[in-house]
Order: C-alpha cells, then sequence, then structure tokens
C-alpha cells in the first residue's frame, strides 16, 4: 500500500497557491492512503482546500487533522 | 442482547428513526416542508415514531446504522443503536455518538428541490437541528463525548463549518465505513487524537468479506445484496465504489435476523438489484431467480430498492426474466410492487455526455426507446416505476429540457410516478442563499407535465400503496392529495 503524508501549512503566510494545490492533488491520486495536516488555517479554509480535494473526484482514502502532526513512518513526506 | 451500558450510541433524528408506516415511499415527505397539513401531523405520517425496547433501542432501524451497530458489537466495543427520544439516560456514561444520516441540511435531491420550488425548509433539516441540539448532547458534548457523523450525507458537513464547529463535531466520515469506524471508536475510546475529516476511497471499502451482517432487524427489512454500480454516470458517486455481490449466505443470514425479529417485509437493496450475479451489465436468470426463491422463504412482501430500466429491458428481451420475477412475487393480479428508476434526461446529447453507458448494452442514442419501452414492459409486469429526472444538469440546455418534456409525455400511459430533481451543482452551495435559485421556463414547464402525470396516476396508485396502512394516516394522505390536485386545478397546471 502507497501512503502520502501531506502537509499544508501556508495559511499564515497566505494560502497555499492553487498551483501548488492542484500539484498535490494530482500527487495523491498516486496514493493508496494520504495522511492531510493542515497547520494553521481557519476551519472554513481548511473545508475550502478539502472541497477542492473531493471536486477533483481524488479516490485515495484521506485522513485529515488539525494541528501539527508528524510524518508517521511507511510514509513518503510533501509540504504545500 | 448486549444490556448496557453502552460506550458508543448510534443514532438519528426522527425522520430516519422510523418505518414510515412499513411504506419506505412515505419517507420521502420528510424531504420537502409540509404541505396542507401543519408540520407536527405532517412528520407522524411521514415518520411516525418507531417501538423501542425497554432501554429505547428501535426495533427496526436504519440499515447503515445496524451496520455500524454490527461492526463495532463485532470488535467488542459496547454500542448500540438508540431512538433519539432514549439518548439522554445513556448519554450519561456514553463516550461517543455516532450519527449518521440521508439528508442532515437539505442539499441533496430531492429536498434541495423542494427547497427552491416553495422557499421553505424541509422538515428532514429542521428535524436533524433539533436533534443535534438537544440539551443532553450539549451537555454531554462538555463532559467529553465525541460526536461522530457518516452516512451519505456526510459530505454536506464541509459546506457547513459553521454548524461544524458550533455543534462540536469531532469527526466527518464520508464513505463505506463498515470497517474503518471500528479504528476511529477505538482511537476515540482510549482518547487518542481523531482525524477531523475522513474519506474512505477504493482502498479503504470493506472487501466482501469484511463487511459485517447486521444483527437487529432494519427498517422495513431492508437488506443489501450489492453494493457499487458499473455504468460511471458522471454524476452519481456510487460509481466511485467497488462492485461487491454478497453471496445468498450472506443474505440469507440477513433475512433470517428480520424474520426473527418480527419484521414481515423484505427490501432488497441494491444500485441495481437486477445485476445481481450479472454478467457486466446483463442480467441472468439463474442468480436472481435463486434470490427470490431464497427471499420467499421468508417474506410474502418482498419488493426492490432501485433497477436500471437498460436491465429491465434487456432481462425481458433475452429471457422474459420480468415476467417470470413478477409471477414469483406477485401471484395475485391485485399485487404490485414500486421501485425507484433514474430518466434523469430525455435528452441523448447530454446523456451521451454524462451517462454514456446507462442505456447499455444497448446505444446510448437510443435511451429515450429504452425508457418507453422498460416502462411498458414493467407496466405489463404489475411493477411501478417511481422514476427521477434531473434538472439543471451543467451544461443542459433549453433543448435539453424540451426533450425530456416530450418523454415525460411519451411515458403518459405507463403506470408510474416521475420526480424531478433539480441539480445544485456544488460550487453554489457556497452561497449560503442557494435555495433562492429560480427555474427557467422550460425547467417550469418539465415539472409542470411530471406534475400532471403524477396527479393522472397517483389516485390509483395511492388505492394500492395505502391499502393496509393505519387509517387516520391513510384519510390525512388522501385529503393532501385531493387538494394538491385542486390547487393544481386552480393554478392552471393540469
Amino acid at each position: 500500500m502507497r501512503r502520502l503524508f501531506l502537509k499544508i501549512s501556508a495559511m499564515k503566510g497566505g494560502n497555499p497557491t492553487q498551483e501548488r494545490l492542484e500539484n498535490a492533488m494530482k500527487l495523491m491520486s498516486r496514493y493508496d492512503q494520504v495522511l492531510i495536516s493542515f497547520e494553521g488555517g481557519s476551519v472554513n479554509e481548511i473545508f475550502e482546500i478539502l472541497r477542492q480535494m473531493i471536486c477533483a473526484n481524488v479516490t485515495s482514502t484521506l485522513m485529515v487533522y488539525f494541528g501539527k502532526k508528524t510524518c508517521p513512518e511507511g510514509y513518503d513526506e510533501i509540504s504545500v | 442482547m448486549e444490556e448496557g451500558p453502552f460506550d458508543v450510541l448510534i443514532s438519528t433524528d426522527r425522520t430516519l428513526m422510523s418505518n414510515h408506516h412499513g411504506k419506505e415511499f412515505l419517507g420521502f415527505m420528510t424531504t420537502g416542508p409540509p404541505v396542507v397539513l401543519p408540520e407536527t401531523l405532517w412528520t407522524a405520517i411521514a415518520a411516525p415514531k418507531i417501538k423501542v425496547d425497554r432501554l429505547g433501542r428501535p426495533l427496526e432501524a436504519p440499515y447503515g446504522l445496524r451496520k455500524i451497530e454490527a461492526a463495532l458489537t463485532n470488535a467488542g466495543i459496547r454500542a448500540a443503536v438508540i431512538d433519539p427520544d432514549y439518548l439522554k439516560k445513556h448519554l450519561k456514561s456514553a463516550k461517543v455518538l455516532a450519527i449518521g444520516h440521508h439528508d442532515y441540511f437539505a442539499m441533496g435531491p430531492p429536498s434541495s428541490e423542494w427547497w427552491v420550488l416553495t422557499g421553505k425548509e424541509p422538515v428532514n433539516s429542521k428535524n436533524f437541528r433539533k436533534f443535534i441540539q438537544k440539551p443532553e448532547i450539549k451537555s454531554a458534548k462538555k463532559s467529553g463525548l465525541k460526536i461522530i457523523v457518516g452516512g451519505p450525507a456526510a459530505w454536506q458537513w464541509l459546506w457547513m463549518p459553521e454548524a461544524f464547529e458550533k455543534w462540536g463535531v469531532d469527526t466527518i466520515v464520508e464513505g463505506e465505513a463498515d470497517r474503518l469506524i471500528v479504528d476511529l471508536v477505538e482511537n476515540a475510546l482510549s482518547g487518542k487524537p481523531l482525524p477531523k475529516y475522513v474519506r474512505i476511497g477504493v482502498e479503504g471499502s470493506p472487501k466482501l468479506e469484511e463487511i459485517p451482517l447486521i444483527k437487529h432487524a432494519s427498517v422495513n427489512g431492508l437488506v443489501e445484496v450489492m453494493r457499487g454500480c458499473p455504468r460511471g454516470c458522471r454524476f452519481c458517486s456510487v460509481t466511485l465504489k467497488p462492485m461487491r455481490c454478497y453471496t445468498l449466505e450472506m443474505i440469507e443470514r440477513e433475512l433470517q435476523v428480520n424474520a426473527s425479529e418480527g419484521v414481515r417485509r423484505c427490501l432488497l437493496h441494491a444500485e441495481d438489484v437486477l445485476l445481481y450475479g450479472a454478467d457486466g451489465i446483463k442480467p441472468r436468470p439463474e442468480p436472481l431467480i435463486n434470490l427470490h426463491n431464497i427471499v420467499k422463504k421468508y417474506f410474502n412482501d418482498v419488493c426492490w430498492s432501485h433497477v436500471s430500466l437498460s436491465a429491465v429491458k434487456y432481462a425481458e428481451e433475452n429471457s422474459s426474466l420480468i415476467t417470470r420475477l413478477s409471477e414469483l412475487l406477485l401471484p395475485s393480479e391485485h399485487d404490485m410492487i414500486g421501485v425507484e428508476v433514474g430518466i434523469e434526461t430525455g435528452s441523448t446529447r447530454l446523456a451521451e455526455k454524462l451517462m454514456p453507458t446507462k442505456a447499455s448494452p444497448y446505444p446510448i442514442n437510443s435511451w429515450p426507446e429504452v425508457v418507453k419501452d422498460a416502462f411498458a414492459i414493467m407496466h405489463e409486469a404489475r411493477i411501478i416505476p417511481a422514476a427521477t429526472i434531473i434538472i439543471g444538469f451543467p451544461g443542459e440546455s433549453a433543448e435539453d429540457v424540451m426533450k425530456t418534456t416530450e418523454l415525460v409525455e411519451d411515458l403518459r400511459e405507463f403506470r408510474s410516478l416521475i420526480v424531478p430533481m433539480y441539480f445544485v451543482p456544488l460550487g453554489a452551495l457556497k452561497n449560503k442563499d442557494w435555495y433562492r435559485t429560480k427555474p427557467s421556463e422550460e425547467q417550469m414547464e418539465l415539472m409542470k407535465t411530471c406534475l400532471r402525470h403524477d396527479l393522472l396516476w397517483i389516485s390509483r396508485i395511492s388505492d394500492w400503496y395505502l391499502k393496509d396502512i393505519n387509517p387516520l394516516a391513510r384519510i390525512l394522505l388522501r385529503s393532501v392529495l385531493f387538494s394538491v390536485k385542486k390547487l393544481a386545478e386552480w393554478y392552471r397546471l393540469l
């Protein structure tokens, strides 16, 4: 099983750019399971990003945490 | 049976925790605002209280909640489905409240459509709000209760961040949670952090052998026979699920549970019941006859949730299968069964674009003919289709809508109900006033055509459908139908 740890932490300095998000979504589709950690940002902002992911028909299993989380063992890691 | 106390309570509001007087279709009344009758009476007809045991456990409960209950109890977790009126005493000791719903905020069809047309909030979302704002839930939340929300409408929470925060929801679970719910609940019980949102993809969906079998009765004897759909329509999320067919042994065990707990009817559930044991999208007689023979061992009153119109046509033309199943299910010439089907559009242009394999094995450009042939077959076989059409598809033109109107007019001679579903694009839901969207002239004409069709058939269908329900509910429903007909005449819609 392919697992990805995706850290989205750009909220404080401005939201992640659309281009970077879209690249992340493309990458996600190669993994069976994606653990997403949002560092900062309001619920509204985070849900907006999740809605984009759902509308893009991401078929991986997503586990989304609010707040800082470290990359678990066995996961590839990227930051947006 | 477990006697409590329960660590996990599984529940929902009254609009779903009901057997709808044994008539599944009456449950749809909760997707609209009350018409003619006051809301309390409307809700009592559509979703009466269900019988419970001394602990407040319903004798029948929604099938999805029963699956979660089975998954948790199989894992040794003390969990039970509890009626919403009996949560209070259990919430004093429970650690998790798991909630399922078909339409938390009335954003899905047909609720969204009734909201758009009437400007009034449907009964289902009002009931859910009352449920989640119960003082006992608020109080338990302060003491550390974890709230997990799921079910087919879980996606709606992503459009309601204020509600998510205000009501203290801990986790949203989207997708088939039969397997993953155990890990989530174990984490909640041991105080580990919970994810705020989980979307179960293909890998996370349970394999056939991982799907738990219900341990207690489901509403109106609903029993799932397969999951997934191979047709790949672009507007439907079911198509993203892997296909899995239950074995006959699995189905029989669930039938036995329902029969032994006193349920007197069976509703076979699948996205397309005729594809049970099929060769791709071609129905096969043997698995279907075997399935129905097993069901008939336990129940006389059997119906289907959904079938596809192309499967109806293929099954009848190649093996007279619809006639054979009808003879098996409907021994008396006065018997009938109802089933949901999807027409969606009468425009071959739109059909090619949005549901290219909906007509398979027939070509999609013959879709209107497939629909008419299937309706004729079902009319002969005394199967009543409750058909949906979708209005407002992205890229829909006035001509597409007019083609659908023509198709609905062509179906006038066939015993059926046709319900237009107003498609609300997900993007529009960001606007808090999304329900103020107004249909176009062509769309309104199509809705009126559906209303004329339905009013033509509904009296005859309701004579059969309502024959064995509570007499008071029958009188009230007939008065609603009479009033709707008079109003339609008054507004010159007929």
